[in-house]
């Protein structure tokens, strides 16, 4: 799993853990629905770049329904988180066999653009290839424009503010609930953009929130949970840990990765850049 | 014990209603290991209050352990089953030290990660384990000598002796429940920090509850084998905990039934509603979220609570009569009264460039007993914390009875002989209110034990009966904590603290919220305590403070200002000018 | 203005406030004075719907706020002043300003509105920039306030302003309500410093276990050693 697009859905899970407190067991969802979303637009309008734009958009205005609809009965309620955990993980069993039913059990294929094909130029030994690169590109300008967001916007303000002191954000006025619905839309849309870039580089089936969810679990124990530099760090080294050993011996790679998170579990337990005390309880 | 026999009744008569089919009887075993595997889940959730997400990975190794040893090096029968329980419980442990780090929802995440790397083993390790063609060619099953009765292919005895070990299984599982150890479980689940307080380490404790889950949970994969003939890499793929989960809630969480129900219900779905609706886990992720949102006790739970089982205790008038210490403080209270119990040298606490508490130097004598007051943000709540052991200190040293307690974590600091009440009411909500009390005392006698049934303990129960008799609340013993007025509620707090007969004593605000009249009460009752327990309060209420302390401390912004008797600090000018910043 | 009428209200199950009835007139100051756990500071959460008011009615201007969620309240005319402060501790200065304003105005006038946080407070001109957790007790206070004045409020409720704060800062305090009243918004005062309270406030209650047992004019109480003695003392 490429490093860029582990960044790209462990910012969204750590954006609406840092403001909301949820970790949502539904983000994996988000991802594949964003790649389905992205295989229907270019069926139907034969565009990529359209199912670029598309993807996060529908899939965004689904998160905010599901938190609007769903969610928000169990904020303020006894066990909270917990029943946060249930009900995503419920969705999580849910929404994919809703998705097998719609689309059907196999996986669908996904074409790269023509323009992306073929590799394109050498490096040392290994073949850069174009999509490669695109997925590069394409995560470096996004993320310094998510770092804008968070920075130099009002949403942003408002979620930096929710983060730290939730309550008092409330006493100067604004109304908090309306946030969290852009925020947690905001996490569905950037687990769907990174759902549909990776749709051309493994089959597009129902499965993949699954795998693509524990990975991200990892990268944000690793790197820190609620925070921008611990999820890009977290992203990067575990992606590029997974690509280096993968290289080696296959399966193996997956193995180094869990080892790392227990490393860091028992050496550092609120990871590389997360806060004191953060996801204590 | 009704229950039990009618359960072994149903058991023994099951497969009659089946037909004795193959495919029924089949079916019919299948639900008994996984209301097992349930069972043994549920044990950590509803018992220890501890989510997992990670169970695939308990179930799974004991799977395959037995399934190796079977089909390998064919291995009899039932030391196969009881290696993959203990393979089971291995992983249990070896998760359980890692994720027990962290709490709560972080820790749930945890879980889930973590079991992959059992996956993916089993995944590499294909010469052994089949990889993702599963694990097959077992042998013909049978029991060993001298029964050798034959299990493949033989769906009756197969069902009859699997149904016998998850009985004994059932009943094991009950009586650790019921065990100290099991009690200790349910504390821990209802208010951690005060288990802590009491004395319990929790962690271990949890580490306990994710031992026996894992054990279990083994003897529930290793069954599976058995019953499968064969071991699919699914018994080890993270969907398994999310099954084993939704089993869980649908039966209602906390009941020895629900998870047999939860299990049955789910193999139901999973059998025959798939037949007319194909995609069957919409149905059931479906069902699950609606539990989560209406039904969070499921079906067991829910029909249990509306058939009224939990007893309706009669509203009783809270007695008039005055409470008596008198028999409440155990015989290592007392003792002699020049002895520093507890000190305190050059105390200080800061939390990034606040200082909450300034080198206090504190000293308080055996049998004394002394109040702490000061004004808002003077640093009282946290001074109790670093006394306690819930707050390291910046600086400074601790202690007690002579012996340097600075850094002991809360349940250390428990067991030495410091007990606490605290400002904020913080009983064990959901326990009735004499297991508040016993909970508390047991941890003087045992932690770990988890045979013998808990309510034997007879020295643990004749002092909780003590202790409520004489705060007034006998006649409320059946009553939750949480549902005890205000004024009891306090005074259970203070029961709490004094179950563990403790040498010293730490009352925070006791009379918070209380009335005139329980206002009063309450100081004569810590008076009546006084010299045989060593006290310390703190207090806002000055007509109390006054009238109970042999000496006064008064904190200023984290630091000591002033110490004497009630006279020497009502003339005190500094205190004056403190209080009143005339 | 503002009114409560019987309000009880409740720590979980620990009745703090019992039956507790005060009122505040326009651009008036009054000041609720009484020794610690008296409920003083839960009176004020319990306005601004931070702690739930079981029983009794809170009106406002006539309308009954009672049920409603605390940013309503905000936007109703009424600010809050915690006592912890809170200020966003990774947030700059500037940046806690900034919150204020988004309910009023989005953030539009932010430069008028310093301005006027410049005037009432000078030190933080050079601290516009630095994170708020990087401030001293004092720097933090001043924001506080000056953020909660953002909101426009008509009314505003501060609870103890000169907590761990050095003496020197008490002046700056009294100065600020001062001005705070020359401009036209009443204050609702829970404060430890007697002498503060008294200056600063035209009226004050006395609370004792959750309800108010003295009503007075400040200048008299002020003059009353032995009823202040009998409610604040030791």
């Amino acid at each position: 799993m490429n490093g860029c697009i582990l960044i790209l859905v462990a910012l969204g899970l750590s954006i609406v853990f840092g403001l909301m407190g949820i970790i949502n067991f539904a983000h994996g969802i988000f991802y594949m629905l964003g790649a389905y979303a992205g295989w229907l637009t270019v069926q139907l309008t034969g565009s990529f770049w359209l199912a670029l734009a598309v993807a996060p958009a529908v899939v965004g205005l689904l998160g905010a329904l599901v938190e609007r609809g769903i969610l928000k009965r169990i904020y303020g309620t006894r066990n909270a988180a917990f029943a946060g955990v249930l009900v995503t993980y419920g969705l999580a069993i849910m929404i994919p066999d809703l998705v097998r039913m719609t689309f059907g059990r196999p996986g669908k294929p996904f074409a790269m653009p023509k323009i992306l094909t073929g590799s394109l130029f050498q490096l040392g030994a290994t073949e850069v290839h174009g999509y490669r690169v695109f997925i590069l590109l394409v995560t470096a300008l996004l993320l310094p424009l998510l770092w804008l967001l968070l920075n130099k916007t009002n949403l942003g303000l408002v979620i930096r503010a929710g983060t730290s002191d939730n309550l008092m954000v409330q006493l100067l006025g604004i109304n908090v609930a309306r946030t969290w619905t852009v925020t947690y839309a905001l996490g569905a849309a950037l687990a769907a953009f990174a759902g549909v870039i990776t749709a051309p580089l493994v089959a597009v089936a129902p499965e993949m929130g699954g795998l693509v969810l524990i990975e991200c679990f990892i990268v944000t124990v690793v790197g820190g949970m609620g925070s921008f530099l611990g999820a890009v760090a977290g992203g990067l080294l575990i992606g590029e840990t997974l690509a280096l050993t993968g290289m080696l011996y296959d399966v193996f790679a997956d193995v180094v990765i869990y080892l790392a998170m227990a490393l860091v579990l028992l050496v550092r337990p609120r990871g590389l850049f997360g806060q004191e005390g953060m996801a204590e309880e | 014990m009704r229950g039990l026999v009618l359960a072994a009744l149903v058991l023994a008569t099951a497969p009659l209603y089946a037909d004795y089919t193959p495919f029924y009887l089949g079916l019919l075993t299948e639900v008994l290991v996984f209301g097992l595997f349930a069972l043994a889940y549920d044990v950590l959730l509803g018992h220890a209050g501890v989510l997992s997400l990670g169970h695939s990975a308990f179930v799974g190794v004991a799977a395959y352990v037995t399934g190796i040893l079977l089909a390998r090096y064919q291995a009899p029968l039932e030391p196969s089953v009881l290696a993959g329980a203990l393979g089971g419980l291995l992983t249990s442990l070896i998760l359980g030290v890692f994720v027990l780090r962290k709490r709560g929802v972080y820790l749930a995440m945890l879980t889930l990660a973590l079991s992959q790397v059992f996956y993916y083993v089993v995944l590499m390790w294909t010469p052994v384990t089949g990889g993702t063609d599963g694990l097959g060619n077992l042998p013909v099953l049978h029991l060993s000598a001298p029964l050798g009765w034959r299990l493949s292919k033989r769906p009756i005895t197969r069902y009859y002796v699997i149904a016998t070990v998850i009985f004994l299984a059932m009943l094991a599982i009950r009586h650790i429940l019921r065990s100290p150890l099991g009690r200790a479980m349910r504390a821990v689940k209802a208010n951690e920090t005060r288990a802590a307080a009491c004395g319990y380490d929790t962690r271990r404790i949890k580490l306990a509850a994710f031992a026996i889950s894992g054990f279990f949970s083994g003897l529930a994969g290793a069954l599976l084998t058995v019953v499968l003939e064969f071991v699919p890499i699914e018994n080890i793929h993270w969907q398994m905990s999310g099954t084993v989960l939704i089993m869980a809630l649908f039966g209602g969480t906390g009941t020895l039934l629900g998870p047999f129900v939860g299990a049955g219900l789910f193999i139901w779905m999973r059998d025959f509603v798939s037949k007319h609706l194909e995609y069957w886990e919409v149905f059931v992720g479906g069902v699950f979220v609606l539990i989560v949102l209406f039904f969070p006790d499921g079906i067991v739970g829910t029909l249990s609570r509306l058939s009224g089982r939990r007893r309706a205790v009669p509203l009783v008038e809270q007695s008039d009569r005055l409470p008596d210490p008198e028999r409440l403080v155990g015989a290592a209270a007392r003792g002699g009264s020049d002895e520093r119990l507890l000190e305190s040298q050059a105390l200080t606490k800061s939390f990034g460039g606040l200082t909450a508490v300034s080198h206090v130097d504190f000293r308080v004598r055996r049998g004394e007993l002394r109040s702490v007051i000061g004004p808002n943000g003077a640093g009282k709540t946290t001074f109790f914390n670093l006394l306690t052991g819930v707050l390291p200190p910046s600086g400074g040293r601790i202690l007690f009875k002579g012996r340097d307690i600075t850094g002991l974590p809360a349940h250390a600091v428990s067991r030495l002989g410091i007990a606490r009440s605290y400002q904020v009411t913080n009983i064990f909500g959901d326990l009735t209110v004499f297991e508040n009390v016993r909970i508390a005392a047991q941890s003087r006698v045992t932690h770990y034990r988890f045979w013998g049934s808990a309510d034997r303990l007879a020295a643990v129960n004749e002092r909780a009966e003590d202790i409520l008799r004489h705060l007034g609340l006998g006649d409320k013993r059946v009553v939750r904590g949480a549902e005890l007025s205000h004024g009891e509620q306090r005074y259970l707090e203070i029961g709490i603290a004094l179950a563990t007969d403790p040498d010293f004593l730490l009352l925070d605000e006791p009379t918070a919220g209380m009335s005139p009249d329980e206002t009063q009460r309450t100081a004569a009752f810590v008076r009546g305590l006084a010299g045989r327990v060593t006290i310390v309060v703190v207090e806002h209420d000055m007509e109390v403070v006054m009238g109970i302390s042999d000496r006064i401390t008064v904190l200023n912004y984290g630091e000591v200002l002033a110490e004497g008797t009630p006279a020497e600090i009502r003339e005190n000018a500094d205190v004056r000018r403190v209080y009143l910043r005339d | 203005m503002l009114r409560l009428e019987g309000v009880d209200a409740y720590y979980g199950l620990s009745h703090v406030l019992q039956g507790m009835s005060l009122s505040v007139a326009p651009g008036e100051a009054v000041a609720l004075l009484g020794r610690n756990g008296a409920g003083k500071t839960t009176t004020l959460k319990t306005i601004m719907a931070v702690v739930r008011a079981r029983r009794g009615r809170i009106t406002w201007n006539g309308a009954d706020i009672t049920g409603l969620s605390p940013f309503r309240i905000v936007q109703a005319g009424i600010g809050y002043v915690p006592e912890e402060r809170r200020i966003f501790p990774n947030l700059t200065v500037y940046e806690n300003l900034k919150m204020a304003r988004l309910a009023v105005d989005g953030g539009r006038r932010m430069d008028a509105y310093v301005s006027r946080v410049l005037e009432l407070f000078p030190p933080l001109a050079e601290r516009l920039s630095n994170k708020g957790r990087n401030l001293s007790g004092g720097e933090q206070q001043m924001l506080t306030m000056a953020r909660s004045l953002g909101t426009e409020p008509k009314l505003l409720l501060i609870d103890e302003p000169t907590e761990g704060l050095m003496p020197a800062f008490v002046d700056t305090i009294s100065r600020t309500i001062g001005e705070i009243q020359r401009q036209g918004v009443a204050v609702l005062l829970v404060e430890q410093n007697t002498r503060l309270a008294l200056e600063a406030t035209q009226r004050v209650y006395l609370i004792e276990k959750g309800m108010i047992k003295h009503e007075a004019r400040s200048a008299e109480l002020a003059a009353d050693a032995e009823t202040r003695r009998r409610y604040l003392g030791v």
